[in-house]
C-alpha cells in the first residue's frame, strides 16, 4: 500500500466534513430549498440538484456536479497517448467502444494512419452494438425512474446478448480496449458474425414487446408528454447534441455531418420528433435502434477479407505540431476530443468535449415551472452518465 | 459526398486575423485569432448567424508565452461549419481576465466556469462564476501547468 | 456434545446437537430430534449474511455491472441481495461500484454515519481498492481506495469485476457475517504496519 499524497497544496487531505445545505428561506411558507443527491434513489449517477420549490413547482433548479470527477484531462498532460488509451472508454462507459474507437480515429486522422477496410466494417458493427446496447440500459433504467420495473428485466436480459458477442471478441463487458492505433485488437469470426445476425432478428423481435409493454401505459404517457420540453431555440444556446436535439426536430448526427470511420458508404436515416419533450426523446432512441441493425446489417453484409489491424503495434507516437478537433456521434450526441500537439509522445492538452455536459446544462431551464415529480423523468430522458460531464 | 455549402459570415471588425485552415488535417473549416475585447461581439456575430457554441476551453501558455489562450468554436448544425477562435490574453494567474459570453450563448455559462476552476481564468459579467467540478474549497486550480506535475510526486506515491 | 450437523452446505449454520442421554429429564425424547442449541449471535449473524440490504451506491462505471448482477440474468435476489435500498437508514452494506472522488468524501462520511449498525463495506473494482485505472503519482481528484474512509471488508477486484466476482465478493461476504468477523482493514491501519523503521 502506497502513503496518501500529503502535499501540503492538496488541502483535501483533511478529514471530510459534513457539507451543509442551504438553510436560506424567502420567509414564505411555501418556498423551500429541497437538496437531491449526490445519492439518490434514481439510476443517474452522483448528480446533486438544489431545487428552490414553491409548493410542488420548481422555481429554480441548480445542478452540482463535481462528485465523478476523476481528472482525466490532467491524466491525460501527463501520459502518453498510449498511456491515456484505457481512460477513454472510462469517460462514458454506456459508449465505451464508441470512445475508445474514437481517440483511435482521432489519432488515426492526426498521425494520418491508415486504417484496412475490414476493421473498418469490423469498428462500425462493434460501435453500433454499443449504441444499441447504451439505448436499451437508458430504455430500462428511464422506466425504472419513472416507475415502470418490468422493462429493466427484459432490456437488461437483450442487453446481455450484446454484452456476451462484444465479450468474446474484445475481452470485456463494459469498458473495451478493443481499438488501436490502425485497427482493431482481434479478428471477428463466423460465430461473431452469426451471434451478431441472429441478435438482430432477436432485437427486432423485441421491439413490438417493448412498444406493447410501454408506450400504451397511461402512466408513461402523462409522464412524457408535454415534460421537459427542450426545443429548438433552446437546443441551440445550449449546444445540445444527440437524440435531445434530434427530438426537437434537428436532425444532427456526427455521423451525417462529418462523416469519419467509414459511415458515409453506409445507408441510414436520422430519426427527428418535433416536440422535444420527454416522449420525443424515447421515440428518437427506439428508432435509432432500428437505425443501428440496419447499419450492423450492412456492415456484416460486405465485411471485406483482409488484415483487422496495424502490422506493427505503434506504441510511441510522434503526431505533427497543432491544434486538432475531431468528433463522434455517441449514444449521447458529440463527442468531441480537441487536441493540441507538440510533436511529443504526450499531448499538450486533451480537451473532451463530452455531449452529456451541454445536455445537463439545459435541464435546469427545462425544469423551470414543472413539478418536483419531473424531476427525475426529465433528467432520465435527457440521458446523462455523470462521470462524462465531471471527467 | 459533397458537403453543402456553408453560410458565410462577416467578421470583418471582430478577428483579428483569419489563417488558413484545412478540415481534412485539423478538423477546422476556419481558424481565427481574436482580440479578448472583441469576444462578446464575436459571439453575437456567430449566433445570430445560425452558429451554436460547441466549445470553450482553456490552455496554459504562461511558460512559453506568458499568456493564457483561450480557445472558442462555433458550429452549424445543418451543414457542418466549425470557426476556431484563438484569443491570447497576457497575464499571470490570477489577474488573466475576460469578458464572458454567457450572456450570448447559455452553454458557454458551464464552460466558462468550468475553465474558471481548472485555470483560473477569471470571466466578467459571468452571472455565477463559482467552481463546478472541484469541491467548493478546494484552492488551486488544477489543469494549470504548474499544479499537480508527476514529476513533483512524493517518492513512493 | 456430539456435533452432527454432518455435511452443510455453504449457507447452513453447524449446531450442537444433544442427545436425549445427556438432557434426560429435561426434554421429551419424543422432540429430541427436534431440539437444538445455538449461540444466539449465530443465528443473528445466518439471518444478517443471508438478507444483506445493499445501499444504492453507484459511482461510476461498476455501478452498472451492479445493476447487472441485479438483473435477471445474474440475479442477486436468489441470495437475498436483491433489495438494494436509497436510504442509508434502511441498508445493511455500502456497496462502493466506482471510483470516490475527493468532492464525494463529506458525502459518504455523511452516509456511514447513517447506516445503522451492523453495517459492512464492499470495495468493488480497482478504483476502490487502490485508484485502480485513475491513480497516478500527484493524482489530485480521488481517494486512492475506499479503505481511506471506512472500513473495507471484502475487496473485489476488477475493471468493472464481471457480475458474477461481484456475486462472489457477496457470497464470501456472507462467509464473514456467518462467522462473526468484523473489518479491521483501513488504510490508515495498514499504514501504520508500514511506518518505516
Amino acid at each position: 500500500m502506497t502513503a496518501p499524497t500529503d502535499s501540503p497544496t492538496l488541502p483535501m487531505n483533511a478529514p471530510p466534513q459534513a457539507p451543509t445545505l442551504v438553510q436560506a428561506h424567502d420567509g414564505d411558507d411555501e418556498t423551500y430549498y429541497l437538496n437531491m443527491g449526490p445519492q439518490h434513489p434514481s439510476m443517474h449517477g452522483v448528480l446533486r440538484l438544489l431545487l428552490k420549490l414553491r409548493g410542488e413547482r420548481i422555481e429554480v433548479c441548480d445542478p452540482v456536479i463535481g462528485y465523478a470527477h476523476r481528472a482525466h484531462e490532467k491524466m491525460a498532460e501527463n501520459r502518453s497517448y498510449v498511456q491515456f488509451y484505457p481512460n477513454t472508454s472510462r469517460i462514458d462507459y454506456l459508449s465505451g467502444m464508441i470512445y475508445n474507437i474514437g481517440y483511435c480515429q482521432m489519432i488515426e486522422k492526426v498521425c494520418s494512419y491508415e486504417v484496412p477496410e475490414r476493421a473498418v466494417a469490423i469498428r462500425i458493427i462493434a460501435c453500433e452494438l454499443n449504441r444499441i446496447q447504451s439505448h436499451l440500459l437508458w430504455l430500462g433504467t428511464y422506466l425504472m425512474d419513472i416507475g415502470g420495473i418490468t422493462p429493466f428485466l427484459y432490456c437488461f436480459d437483450d442487453r446481455e446478448e450484446i454484452l456476451g458477442i462484444l465479450d468474446r471478441v474484445s475481452g470485456s463487458r463494459l469498458t473495451y480496449a478493443y481499438g488501436r492505433f490502425g485497427g482493431v485488437t482481434r479478428d471477428v469470426d463466423d460465430v461473431f458474425l452469426s451471434q451478431a445476425t441472429a441478435f438482430l432478428a432477436r432485437l427486432r423481435g423485441r421491439f413490438p414487446l417493448y412498444a406493447k409493454l410501454v408506450e400504451g401505459n397511461v402512466i408513461f404517457r402523462e409522464r412524457s408528454i408535454g415534460v421537459g420540453v427542450i426545443d429548438r431555440a433552446m437546443a441551440m444556446r445550449y449546444g445540445v447534441t444527440g437524440p435531445c436535439l434530434r427530438a426537437a426536430g434537428v436532425g444532427y448526427d456526427v455521423r451525417k455531418a462529418e462523416p469519419y470511420g467509414g459511415y458515409e458508404d453506409y445507408d441510414f436515416d436520422v430519426p427527428t420528433r418535433e416536440a422535444g419533450d420527454c416522449l420525443a426523446r424515447y421515440e428518437v432512441r427506439v428508432a435509432e435502434m432500428e437505425q443501428s441493425c440496419r447499419i450492423i446489417e450492412q456492415a456484416i453484409e460486405r465485411l471485406p477479407e483482409g488484415a483487422f489491424g496495424p502490422k506493427k503495434f505503434i506504441k510511441k507516437l510522434k503526431p505533427p505540431v497543432g491544434e486538432f478537433y475531431f468528433a463522434v456521434e455517441s449514444a449521447r450526441g458529440q463527442f468531441g476530443m480537441y487536441l493540441v500537439s507538440d510533436g511529443k509522445d504526450i499531448p499538450v492538452k486533451l480537451k473532451l468535449r463530452t455531449p452529456s455536459f451541454a445536455n445537463l446544462s439545459s435541464m435546469s431551464e427545462a425544469l423551470a415551472g414543472t413539478m418536483v415529480a419531473d424531476t427525475i423523468a426529465v433528467l432520465g430522458s435527457i440521458d446523462v452518465v455523470m462521470p462524462e460531464i465531471d471527467r | 459526398m459533397s458537403r453543402a455549402a456553408a453560410p458565410t459570415i462577416d467578421l470583418a471588425g471582430l478577428v483579428a486575423q483569419t489563417h488558413e485552415a484545412d478540415y481534412g488535417v485539423d478538423g477546422f473549416h476556419h481558424r481565427h485569432t481574436a482580440d479578448s475585447e472583441s469576444i462578446v461581439r464575436l459571439a453575437e456575430a456567430f449566433a445570430r448567424g445560425g452558429w451554436f457554441c460547441e466549445m470553450v476551453t482553456c490552455e496554459d501558455r504562461r511558460a512559453d508565452e506568458r499568456a493564457m489562450r483561450l480557445v472558442y468554436t462555433f458550429n452549424r448544425f445543418d451543414v457542418a461549419d466549425r470557426h476556431v477562435v484563438f484569443v491570447m490574453i497576457p497575464g499571470e494567474i490570477p489577474g488573466v481576465e475576460i469578458a464572458s459570453i454567457a450572456g450570448v450563448s447559455s452553454a458557454a455559462n458551464w464552460l466558462e466556469r468550468e475553465i474558471y476552476d481548472m485555470y483560473g481564468v477569471r470571466f466578467t459579467d459571468h452571472p455565477n462564476l463559482q467552481r463546478l467540478l472541484l469541491p467548493e474549497d478546494a484552492d488551486f486550480h488544477a489543469l494549470l501547468k504548474d499544479f499537480g506535475r508527476v514529476e513533483d510526486a512524493e517518492a513512493g506515491s | 456434545m456430539d456435533d452432527v450437523s454432518g455435511a452443510t452446505s455453504g449457507g447452513s449454520v453447524s449446531l450442537p446437537v444433544v442427545t436425549a442421554k445427556e438432557m434426560e429429564g429435561q426434554i421429551p425424547i419424543e422432540a429430541s430430534p427436534f431440539v437444538r442449541f445455538a449461540v444466539l449471535e449465530d443465528l443473528l449473524n445466518a439471518a444478517r449474511a443471508n438478507s444483506l440490504w445493499p445501499l444504492t451506491f453507484g459511482l461510476a462505471c461498476c455501478a452498472i455491472e451492479m445493476m447487472a448482477a441485479g438483473a435477471s440474468k445474474y440475479d442477486l435476489d436468489r441470495f437475498g441481495a436483491g433489495v438494494f435500498r436509497p436510504s442509508a437508514r434502511q441498508a445493511d452494506v455500502m456497496i462502493f461500484a466506482g471510483t470516490i472522488s475527493r468532492k464525494m468524501g463529506p458525502v459518504i462520511k455523511q452516509l456511514w454515519d447513517q447506516m445503522p449498525a451492523p453495517k459492512w463495506a464492499i470495495a468493488m473494482g480497482g478504483c476502490t481498492i487502490d485508484g485502480g485505472p485513475f491513480k497516478y503519482p500527484n493524482q489530485y481528484a480521488i481517494y486512492e481506495g475506499a479503505d481511506h474512509l471506512v472500513p473495507v471488508d471484502v475487496y473485489i477486484p476488477g475493471c468493472p469485476p464481471r457480475p458474477e466476482a461481484l456475486i462472489a465478493g457477496i457470497l464470501s461476504l456472507q462467509e464473514k457475517i456467518r462467522k462473526g468477523e468484523k473489518a479491521v482493514s483501513t488504510h490508515q491501519a495498514a499504514l501504520v504496519e508500514e511506518k518505516p523503521s
